[in-house]
């Protein structure tokens, strides 16, 4: 047996503790110290490893994008929760801001209007087209306030008249009702006609009649309550001309209106328990809080 | 082959020490996984064919690692040594004697890394906060170690021989 075979094992562990060694030795040292032998090892071992590199550098990028793509899920899906989150919260919001700005322009119109006012909340809304009407809960204790034919606004404008009262709820007949009449003038010349509701399935729309045809209105003229008879308060927007048809003979004309108030939108009401010049404002003033 | 085996079984464990367990929140208990895999060599490989795996593998710790090459290449064939050493001096069985054997190896590479660390290059310091990180580290090894050596062993040529001898039994 040679020396070699005899002693394979002890020289291959001489090796590869001794190359290492020199390895590190020669790595670790300044270029300028290096001597010959470094330089060979240096030399002979930058191939292997850079190659070595590149797989490791390859393999380890592989895996580390894998594991980042599986935080990357997680992440997605908690990211889409919030966002679901976030979602439902800002609709809360949303919701708010737009009460908050319609209860803002209640306020106003609240302390501008000169007469007694009656907060109500919308609480039903009549399918019929024969009864266009919506329920109303009153927010007051005293509902013996509240009569019949008391005129019913919002900032928008005139919403119509109460119905009928039960308790502290109350229906209104709205302006587009066929059997709603409201004596309307029309702001920019002064003419005067009844405003009536058509009732019609699709739309909410009325039309002024006892227009004279000598009357010269166009489209996008606005109604006001004339307060003529003396049932609503004079000055409540009631809506915008929309169509005028004048036929060769007869001695009316025929407008169609569309009212101001959205009728689709409405969520808080006042009704108006006395004002200026109502006949039974005396009788108001004493109810007065 | 089932040197072949050994040697892509320490490079996934590398593969996973360096990638997997650097997602951990503790930074420093990260396991040394394939160093159990050098000390399953000293115990279970011829001496000349376990000093050039644990040599491959000591490589590719430093590629992985960044480090100097060499040093972790010198620290695995000395680990596969002492652990030969260990082995054949003492006989010990079970998963308490692998978590063990793989924290005290363990200990010793990492000593040994800062041992010639500081012998080459005069520029270390903190000292103290390395033995730390070594024996944090040495504890995260012992406790991975038995999963480590269960799966290994399966490459051994004696279990490899057990279970062609089984399947031939079986057979007839």
């Amino acid at each position: 047996m040679s020396f070699f075979s005899r002693y394979r094992e002890v020289i291959v562990c001489i090796l590869a503790l001794a190359i290492p060694f020199f390895l590190l030795r020669a790595n670790l040292k300044d270029p300028g110290e290096m001597n010959s032998v470094d330089r060979v090892l240096v030399t002979l071992s930058t191939p292997v490893q850079w190659a070595m590199s590149a797989v490791v550098d390859s393999v380890g990028d592989t895996v580390t994008r894998y594991t980042f793509l599986v935080g990357v899920r997680e992440e997605k899906e908690r990211l889409k929760f919030e966002v679901q989150r976030l979602k439902a919260e800002l609709a809360g919001f949303v919701e708010i801001e737009q009460e908050v700005r319609r209860l803002r322009l209640l306020l106003g119109f609240k302390e501008s209007f000169r007469g007694n006012l009656l907060a109500a909340r919308v609480v039903g809304r009549g399918t019929s087209e024969q009864f266009r009407v919506v329920r109303l809960v009153i927010e007051t204790q005293d509902d013996t306030q509240i009569e019949k034919g008391m005129p019913v606004v919002t900032f928008e404008g005139l919403v119509g008249q109460v119905k009928r009262v039960a308790g502290s709820y109350a229906d209104v007949l709205l302006t587009v009702d066929r059997k709603s009449l409201v004596p309307v003038v029309i702001q920019r010349n002064g003419a005067q006609g009844i405003l009536r509701g058509l009732g019609e399935a699709d739309r909410y729309s009325c039309d002024v009649e006892y227009l004279l045809r000598t009357d010269e209105v166009r489209e996008g003229d606005q109604l006001f309550t004339s307060g003529a008879g003396g049932k609503f308060p004079e000055g409540i927007l009631v809506g915008n001309i929309v169509s005028v048809q004048r036929e060769n003979l007869g001695l009316f004309q025929k407008v169609i209106v569309e009212p101001a108030v959205r009728f689709s939108r409405l969520k808080e009401v006042f009704v108006v328990t006395g004002y200026e010049g109502d006949e039974k404002d005396a009788d108001a003033a004493t109810r007065r809080p | 082959m089932h040197l072949l085996a050994l040697l892509a079984t320490s490079f996934g464990l590398l593969v996973i020490q360096t990638t997997v367990a650097q997602l951990l929140p503790w930074e420093y208990f990260v396991p040394n996984l394939s160093l159990v895999v050098v000390v399953h060599l000293g115990l279970k490989q011829p001496l000349g064919q376990g000093a050039v795996l644990a040599f491959a593998i000591g490589y590719l710790i430093d590629t992985f690692a960044g480090a100097s090459i060499g040093l972790h290449t010198f620290s695995a064939v000395a680990t596969f040594l002492v652990s030969r050493l260990v082995f054949h001096r003492l006989f010990l069985q079970g998963k308490l004697f692998e978590a063990l054997l793989a924290f005290s190896m363990a200990c010793f590479d990492g000593i040994l890394a800062l041992i010639i660390r500081s012998v080459f290059d005069q520029s270390v310091d903190g000292l103290l906060m390395d033995v730390k990180i070594v024996v944090s580290r040495a504890v995260a090894t012992a406790l991975c170690a038995p999963l480590v050596f269960g799966l290994v062993s399966r490459f051994d040529p004696e279990s490899s021989r057990r279970a062609s001898t089984g399947e031939r039994k079986r057979r007839r």
